[in-house]
């Protein structure tokens, strides 16, 4: 790697933390400003890069699918290079380039082998991509027509059908409640103006948060994070997203027909982002409720002592603003009411009841036992820091996630599923044959 | 999709003359036939121990499919010493993952956890192969789950349906006919009896492979290996009769229609031997296997690659095109392709147009920047591939369950990149042909 001026580097700050006994990581600010998290990993010759942007889904507004169609295009050809060319390029090096969109996050990643020719060269494409994507129309519709093929895919799959709508319902009008990769009609009226607009906005240094991970020294990382932002314009920051209105609800079941022999079951509840309070309590109960794999009270109740399910599970999604928290199984439409009453009744017990101490202790030893299981690879620790960063996590995240789960305390979980799982919050779907009258 | 997992598969390891670390690997057998395969990989305080069973629906017969992935799900509840869920249990108080994975060559058990739990893995699997508690009571539940995950994966699933229908068509002798999961009425009418039987025939030290990757010492795993599963007898353990697979009956089809699907799917599957078939046959090359790999990667290996430049891009013709290549098989296994239409395009157009992708390498052979870009891939993936232990683990274990030696994964990289576009040409000719070929359309009803 080229040896880029580090005088110019001001270096506003370098925090050392620990992953792990074997694994520190490093965080400074380019010099416009761009924080970065870095961990060298010697062992492999291979680097990997994560450029966060603020430039997810809820930057839509009400051209829902925009962000997640910008986030593919960046990789379609950059300056001269045409797609055929800029993808035969990237083959060339042996390198990967991947770029997607979460609702809060667009994102691109970069992973190349270490040798100096390589990630020069992948380098050079990946600012190439930043600073002149093509954005040809004959991309653009393709995309376009790949998405809405996309959601014919979602149509023929209950799962996909019942998690739209119990987003649809838990957060309305909220960007948060409409698929990422848009609707039809949105997706049909985009134009190449649409795309740079929102890449102008929001692809810009003041939105970016940059993670590095490989068998690099401190010196590369820096000369790479300065690479990348230094072809980025600066921009303005995003404004402060805003959190989807707050409604009262009276508890919700959505039944919807649909020509499958199983019923998909979700029932879901608005939850917090990282950083809340209310957090670390979620995060546990969800793992006794659901998330603690072949041990769940979901697992156990559902499927080991009545057979009625493949797979029941919970899952906490935090997100910038608030997030959810949401149980899933399907069943034989003929086993659905036993399910669903299964499901509630389960439900119930916990609230009245709490979870027992071995359900609780078993969840919280899961999450901080297995914390190492969660960062031995470059690919895991990468993502980790991407998440620090542009959650804005304390820098010591990792460090203290075992000391944050293990005070959590049987009467904190009670406290928080009590307030966030009340019957009053719960919006159940339903999508499965033979569900009449839709509601 | 496909390719790149397969690529990952075998891009791996040490070739001494580069610069990477250096994992140490070293097998061992004990005196009761079981293998233990360690790979030391110092990285984090982990481990991944795995064992594999050279079991799977390959060794099924009609009647019975599905028995391996039934006895998979039953080997979860409890052995006299730790009944109930409590290996369960173990696993997760002590912050570990655990599952377990059937396939039509084996059955494999794995858990991930501190490397310091080695010996616990050992104690609970060893205890499990020898003292598993069959009940009545649990067999009735647990066969409903898996109708429910037939139901979710095939039965509910239009593309699921269209490959299982496939993979029929094409196999008349090889029970690649038969689905993992096992046919609906097979599942329907097993009885414990059979899974009973199933694990007394299988589940042996001798149809065993331990492979362990982490932070640990091969001699220490291996002490631990002779403590755990040193005392288990050896069995007498059926073996697989080799099936041959025919050609040259004629090009078979299959036109779907279904009520839930919304989009069409083309499947496209081609006979060809896989690296298991052909160490069993004296007819066939080996290197034929190594050409089809790479075939796959020039035909879809990345956004550069034919499919994509071609049909997805240049032509517009399909939204999606994909090329999966087994070659870790026991059996001649399939070159199949699967695509999507973009809209106003027929299943029949683009099938034409994917025959003519293929037979157009005889024309236009790879260019040496078509090979350049396959061979810096396979040189990085090697690299990629060593940032996960379960990845580097699964490698090892599946090629020893097929009957191949897991150095094989080393040799393989050379191997690939001694393929040229000559070599594929020949391939191309010698089994891309219509009379190995099924193809299976599925179209929405609604299209009708």
């Amino acid at each position: 790697m080229k040896n880029f001026v580090s005088t110019m580097l001001v270096l506003l700050l370098v925090f050392p933390l620990c992953i792990s006994a074997k694994v520190q990581v490093e965080s400074w600010s380019t010099e416009n400003n761009v924080s970065v998290l870095y961990a060298q990993v010697p062992e492999l010759d291979m680097v990997d890069m994560y450029l966060a942007f603020d430039a997810g889904s809820i930057r839509d507004g009400t051209k829902h699918g925009l962000a997640n169609l910008v986030s593919a295009l960046i990789l379609q050809g950059a300056s001269n290079l045409n797609v055929d060319a800029f993808k035969e390029a990237i083959g060339l090096t042996g390198g990967i380039l991947s770029s997607g969109s979460t609702s809060d996050m667009g994102y691109i990643k970069m992973r190349s082998l270490t040798e100096d020719t390589k990630l020069e060269a992948v380098m050079r494409l990946l600012k190439l991509a930043l600073s002149s994507p093509r954005f040809d129309d004959i991309d653009l519709d393709r995309l376009v027509a790949k998405t809405l093929i996309g959601l014919d895919f979602k149509k023929q799959s209950p799962a996909a059908v019942a998690q739209d709508e119990l987003y649809a319902e838990l957060f309305a009008a909220h960007p948060y409640g409409f698929p990422h990769e848009g609707t039809a009609e949105s997706l049909k009226s985009f134009t190449r103006d649409d795309v740079s607009k929102f890449f102008n906005e929001f692809y810009v240094a003041k939105n970016l948060n940059i993670s590095i991970v490989g068998a690099i020294n401190p010196r590369q990382a820096k000369a790479m994070a300065e690479e990348i932002s230094s072809v980025l314009a600066s921009g303005e920051r995003a404004d402060e997203a805003f959190s989807p209105p707050s409604k009262k609800t009276r508890g919700i079941l959505i039944k919807r027909n649909f020509p499958s022999i199983q019923s998909h079951i979700r029932v879901g509840v608005r939850g917090v982002e990282r950083g809340h309070p209310d957090y670390f309590p979620l995060l546990v109960a969800n793992h006794a409720l659901g998330g603690n794999s072949l041990v769940s009270v979901l697992f156990r109740s559902i499927r080991e002592e009545r057979g009625l399910a493949y797979s029941a599970y919970s899952y906490f999604s935090p997100k910038l603003n608030g997030g959810s928290l949401v149980a899933a199984l399907q069943t034989d439409r003929g086993n659905q009411e036993e399910a669903l009453s299964v499901l509630d009744s389960s439900l119930e017990k916990l609230r009245l009841e709490g979870f027992s101490g071995e359900d609780i202790a078993s969840a919280k030893d899961n999450l901080t036992r297995g914390f190492p299981l969660r960062v031995d690879t470059n690919a895991e620790i990468l993502n980790y820091l991407a998440m620090i960063g542009f959650y804005k996590l304390p820098i010591d995240y990792i460090e203290t996630f075992a000391g944050n789960v293990g005070r959590v305390t049987p009467a904190e979980v009670s406290k928080v599923f009590n307030r966030y799982l009340s019957p009053e919050k719960l919006v159940t779907v339903i999508v499965g044959p033979n569900q009449d009258g839709d509601e | 999709m496909w390719p790149n997992a397969i690529l990952s598969i075998f891009t791996t390891i040490a070739l001494i003359a580069l610069p990477l670390a250096s994992p140490m690997s070293q097998e061992f057998q004990l005196s009761n036939g079981l293998k233990l395969i360690v790979q030391e990989d110092q990285r984090a305080p982990v481990a991944v121990v795995q064992i594999w069973y050279k079991v799977g629906s390959a060794h099924e017969h009609r009647g019975i499919t599905g028995v391996s992935h039934a006895l998979e799900h039953m080997m979860f509840k409890g052995t006299e010493a730790y009944p109930d869920g409590r290996f369960s249990q173990i696993v997760a108080e002590k912050g570990g993952r655990e599952n377990a994975f059937t396939s039509s060559d084996y059955t494999a058990y794995y858990q991930q956890w501190s490397s310091e739990n080695v010996g616990l893995s050992f104690e609970l699997e060893a205890d499990r192969m020898n003292n598993l508690v069959l009940k009545e009571e649990e067999f009735l539940k647990e066969i409903n789950v898996v109708l429910e995950e037939r139901r979710l994966r095939t039965d509910d699933n239009p593309q699921g349906l269209a490959r299982e229908a496939n993979r029929a068509l094409v196999f008349q002798e090889s029970p690649y006919r038969h689905p993992v999961i096992g046919w609906e009425s097979d599942i329907k009418g097993m009885r414990l009896d059979d899974l009973e039987k199933w694990y007394q025939q299988w589940y042996a030290p001798n149809n065993a492979t331990v492979v362990v990757v982490g932070d640990v010492s091969s001699k220490a795993v291996h002490k631990l290996a002779q403590q755990h599963f040193g005392s288990l007898a050896r069995e007498r353990v059926p073996f697989l009769r080799s099936t041959k697979e025919r050609v040259g009956q004629g090009t078979k089809r299959l036109v779907m229609t279904s009520d839930k699907a919304r989009v069409p799917l083309l499947l496209m599957s081609y006979k060809v031997p896989s690296l298991g078939s052909v160490r069993a046959s004296d007819e066939i090359d080996e290197a034929d296997v190594y050409a089809l790999d790479v075939l796959a990667e020039v035909l879809d290996g990345d956004a550069s690659a034919r499919f994509a430049k071609h049909l997805i891009r240049g032509k517009s013709l399909a939204t999606f095109a994909s090329i999966g290549y087994s070659p870790v098989s026991l059996l001649d296994t399939l070159f199949s392709i699967s695509a999507v239409p973009v809209a106003g395009v027929t299943l029949d157009q683009l099938e034409v147009a994917i025959k003519s992708e293929l037979l157009e390498i005889i024309q236009s052979p790879p260019t040496q920047i078509e090979m350049q870009r396959v061979k810096s891939q396979v040189i990085a993936n090697r690299v990629y591939a060593m940032d996960s232990m379960e990845n580097q683990a699964t490698i090892i274990g599946q090629l020893e369950s097929v009957g191949l030696d897991w150095r094989l994964k080393d040799e393989y990289i050379e191997n690939i990149t001694e393929i040229t576009a000559t070599d594929l040409v020949a391939v191309v000719k010698k089994y891309i042909r219509s009379d190995a070929l099924a193809t299976t359309q599925l179209l929405p009803e609604s299209s009708l």
